[in-house]
């Protein structure tokens, strides 16, 4: 930590879930619109059959807590949680894509680091 | 959200009628981008590597930016041990130099944080610099055109010295001074490091930290430690990293004669003139070296002919590195970030649930 630097509180909750299974707001620790605007376009653009809202927020951009509001369509399918795991995961997929083919543009420059 | 966006008079907007592209389910989505997802290299410099990132959203592309910027870790100077400094910069300004030097060092290799200093969080280096002594002044010369020397009581006023300065040649360089660039540090290697590190540690070379005066002194240890852009820009490993979207060129209508020359010097690298049934006619050359000027629309014209629109999936992205990693590496390393992030986000979704 340097001297001139405002020390950021550590968020009391990593995560915590409020709302009803099928409409929840998560709110979640030490991350912020890199995490949070990735997550959103998936929730909408990915799983258009059960996500009915999703949206996301940081209310302050002192405090590191990412504010994330997901809705589905019908109560019994999946539910809120289920869908923000399914869209980590096609987020990491994504990820691999991405590495996957820098990797075989780059030859093997890239892999020899590892 | 939109795929393309229409540049004109009033600026940049959306077109309605494109928008983002979206699936039912997840496997559908993840089965598109696999078929959808580009990546071509426009030019890769050791330190700057431009890219297109084709049919990818605009909310990853700008993760994969902010992550570059602000969440790759690297090795930066954190804490300085001065032993002695009798140099003019301060104790703090010096520190304050050292902490924003580049540190060439894999940071693969370090650990993030620890309570102690150890081989594995900590990288040493050791600067030990004294002028030598100033070497004795020449003996008094014996030519009568030297000019009158002020007597020793009044010292000389600062007309006095340029007025001189004006009337006699200028005088040498002095070389009576060192000058320490960052090469000076050196690395102390500790633990296993000498072992395990193949590339050894150094300071990127050629900056230059201060000078000394004649028999002036600076001994001091310098501790560098692992952190990312978000404690400190000095550990950011980018310059800067930034994407704009691709300009896409439609020629609704053939762009001949002198409209064709104009639109070139309008439009400068992006069209070309080519020779046809005697007349020269413009054609798209290259996309990319479009500014977004918009100075096409102020001939009607040439507004009628050509339309110029962004992409707003594809991206040309710009990464700038600082010297410790690769930007290739970099673009590797922020993509394997961002999915630790949705890792890290579905390990606490799991245990809440426990």
């Amino acid at each position: 930590m340097s001297v001139n630097s405002t020390p950021v509180s550590p968020t009391p909750l990593p995560l915590s879930i409020h709302g009803t299974p099928y409409s929840s707001t998560f709110l979640i620790g030490s991350e912020d619109h890199t995490l949070g605007n990735p997550l959103r376009h998936l929730l909408v653009s990915s799983q258009t059959s059960s996500v009915s809202f999703a949206g996301y927020s940081v209310p302050h951009p002192s405090e590191q807590v990412l504010q994330l509001r997901v809705q589905m369509y019908e109560k019994g399918g999946k539910t809120s949680k289920e869908s923000v795991v399914e869209a980590c995961e096609t987020l990491g997929r994504i990820c691999e894509v991405i590495e996957e083919t820098v990797e075989r543009e780059h030859g093997k420059i890239v892999k020899d680091e590892e | 959200m939109s795929s393309l966006y229409d540049v004109t008079e009033k600026g940049v907007q959306p077109n309605p009628l494109k928008p983002t592209p979206s699936t039912k389910t997840s496997k559908e989505y993840i089965n598109m981008f696999k078929k959808d997802f580009q990546y071509k290299v426009i030019s890769d410099d050791p330190n700057e590597l431009v890219c297109l990132l084709s049919n990818i959203d605009v909310s990853i592309a700008n993760a994969i930016r902010r992550i570059l910027l602000a969440d790759v870790p690297t090795m930066a100077i954190e804490t300085v041990y001065i032993d002695q400094n009798t140099s003019i910069t301060h104790d703090e300004v010096l520190s304050h130099r050292l902490g924003l030097m580049p540190v060439l060092a894999d940071p693969t290799e370090f650990e993030v944080g620890g309570d102690e200093d150890t081989d594995w969080n900590t990288l040493v280096f050791r600067l030990d610099v004294t002028c030598p002594p100033a070497p004795p002044p020449p003996p008094p010369s014996s030519a009568p055109s030297a000019p009158p020397t002020p007597s020793s009581e009044t010292p000389p006023t600062t007309a006095t010295r340029l007025a001189q300065k004006h009337l006699s040649t200028p005088p040498p360089p002095p070389k009576n001074f060192l000058p320490v660039y960052s090469h000076s540090l050196e690395w102390i290697p500790c633990g296993d490091q000498s072992t395990r590190l193949l590339i050894p540690p150094k300071i990127m070379s050629d900056i230059l930290i201060t000078k000394l005066r004649p028999n002036q002194k600076i001994t001091l240890e310098a501790h560098c430690k692992k952190s990312n852009g978000t404690d400190h820009a000095k550990f950011s490993p980018v310059c800067t990293a930034s994407y704009r979207m691709l300009p896409v060129i439609k020629m609704l209508d053939n762009v001949r004669g002198e409209d064709a020359e104009e639109l070139c010097t309008l439009e400068p690298g992006v069209f070309k003139l080519i020779e046809k049934d005697g007349e020269v006619e413009a054609v798209i050359d290259d996309p990319m070296k479009c500014t977004m000027s918009r100075n096409y629309l102020m001939n009607p014209r040439l507004k009628s002919k050509i339309k110029i629109e962004r992409s707003g999936r594809d991206f040309i992205f710009c990464i700038e590195s600082v010297g410790q990693v690769e930007p290739k590496k970099l673009l590797k390393r922020a993509v394997q970030i961002l999915k630790e992030k949705g890792e890290r986000l579905v390990r606490v979704l799991e245990e809440e649930g426990n």
